[in-house]
């Protein structure tokens, strides 16, 4: 019955790693044809920090910052190589676009591109609204997966961690869920 | 645990490192404006002292059929106080975003020409725009041209239909050829407009045939 669990878990978990890490490398990729693209999107969010002398440096820093942190965390999540912390990464880099576009666009009114995909559309039509915060929850639903399953047994993480400390350290893991 | 901070650790240090490397070979970023420099300040007391061109004006109303919004100058801070001020327009780049087309129109600062068919301008086009497609400019001077609708000092926001759409494209060399030098295209066209639920009209440009 823990072997038809663990099985159960690991297909659940390949099947939101692949399905997360392909949306973020379209993304990632996307973005980094054209940083400066991003760093206009990112500016017009109008970020409290905008006043800052700053403010053009932590955007453009962003602007190359975050697509790759997409790329290599989603290679990272598709190989299942520590799974839960680009799980977690995916998470919070969600809750983090989530926050902004609520701020900017339904609380501030702003009209703006989300630059979630780059020049790419996406799921959702322009203006950034709430169908971009369903976007991310759905997707930050299969990061939740991912992080509580961890990678299974077809994952990177098995090859590193022996299956009898694999076996331990999914029980372990039960604290992160 | 272990390989959780290690992932954790680990990823984005060679995220920052990658993009750190992708920023050198890059070269400088510029961030390009998105909306038009609007730069607005008190004037002296008295307004013919003032030595920068005036602002843009609209046509004259009697060749307007519709609403077109009008340049209204940002109020001044204090009602109490006496200065004018004063609205300057710069606008670098051929292509212009949503953001900046919704700037131009509600200040009022560009005249918008919707370069699709007459039969998709008379279902729907931004509130205020005058239909110039490449083949009524191909065939002699539009209507709304000969009236003195466009003017050459004032920005024109020429648009169609989004995304593969060319004739906005053709619609401003054209124009420019004319002389109408502050000629620029809204990429996103009508559909983004649309889409944005920002102002629209609908029926036949008065000035067709």
């Amino acid at each position: 019955m823990p072997n038809e669990a663990s099985k159960l878990t690991s297909t659940l978990s390949l099947i939101a790693r692949i399905l997360l890490g392909q949306v973020f490398i379209l993304a990632a990729v996307n973005k980094l044809i054209d940083p400066g693209a991003l760093a206009r999107a990112i500016d017009k969010f109008d970020f409290a920090f905008a006043s800052l002398d700053s403010s053009e440096m932590l955007v453009k820093a962003a602007a190359y910052f975050i697509p790759w942190l997409e790329l290599l965390t989603a290679f990272a999540l598709i190989a299942g190589l520590w799974t839960r912390a680009a799980a977690a990464i995916f998470v919070v880099l969600l809750a983090g676009f989530s926050f902004a576009i609520y701020d900017a666009a339904i609380v501030r009114g702003l009209t703006l591109d989300c630059g979630c995909f780059g020049d790419l559309k996406g799921f959702c039509d322009l203006p950034a609204d709430g169908c971009n915060l369903i976007q991310n929850g759905v997707l930050a639903g299969l990061g939740l997966v991912a992080l509580v399953c961890g990678g299974g047994r077809a994952s990177a993480d098995a090859l590193l961690v022996p299956d009898d400390d694999l076996d331990a350290a999914d029980e372990d893991d039960v604290d992160f869920a | 645990m272990k390989l959780f901070v290690v992932g954790l650790l680990t990823l984005p240090a060679v995220a920052g490192a990658a993009g750190l490397a992708h920023s050198l070979i890059s070269g400088p970023m510029v961030l390009e404006p998105e909306d038009p420099v609007v730069t607005t300040f008190p004037s002296s007391d008295n307004e013919s002292s003032h030595e920068d061109p005036p602002p843009p004006t609209t046509p004259s109303d009697d060749t307007q059929a519709e609403p077109e919004p009008a340049l209204e100058p940002t109020p001044a801070i204090d009602a109490g106080d006496q200065s004018q001020t004063e609205t300057h327009l710069v606008l670098d780049s051929l292509e212009i975003e949503l953001g900046v087309a919704n700037t131009l129109f509600e200040r009022g600062l560009a005249d918008f020409v919707d370069a699709r068919r007459p039969s998709e301008f008379e279902e729907g086009h931004i509130l205020g725009a005058m239909n110039i497609t490449p083949g009524m400019l191909a065939t002699g001077t539009p209507a709304a041209i000969e009236a003195g609708f466009l003017t050459e000092d004032r920005p024109i926001v020429v648009y169609c239909g989004g995304g593969d759409c060319d004739d906005s494209h053709v619609v401003v060399q054209r124009l420019q050829e004319m002389g109408f030098m502050r000629t620029h295209v809204f990429t996103g066209g009508f559909p983004e407009w649309q889409n944005a639920d920002l102002a629209t009209g609908s029926g036949p440009d008065p000035f067709a045939g």
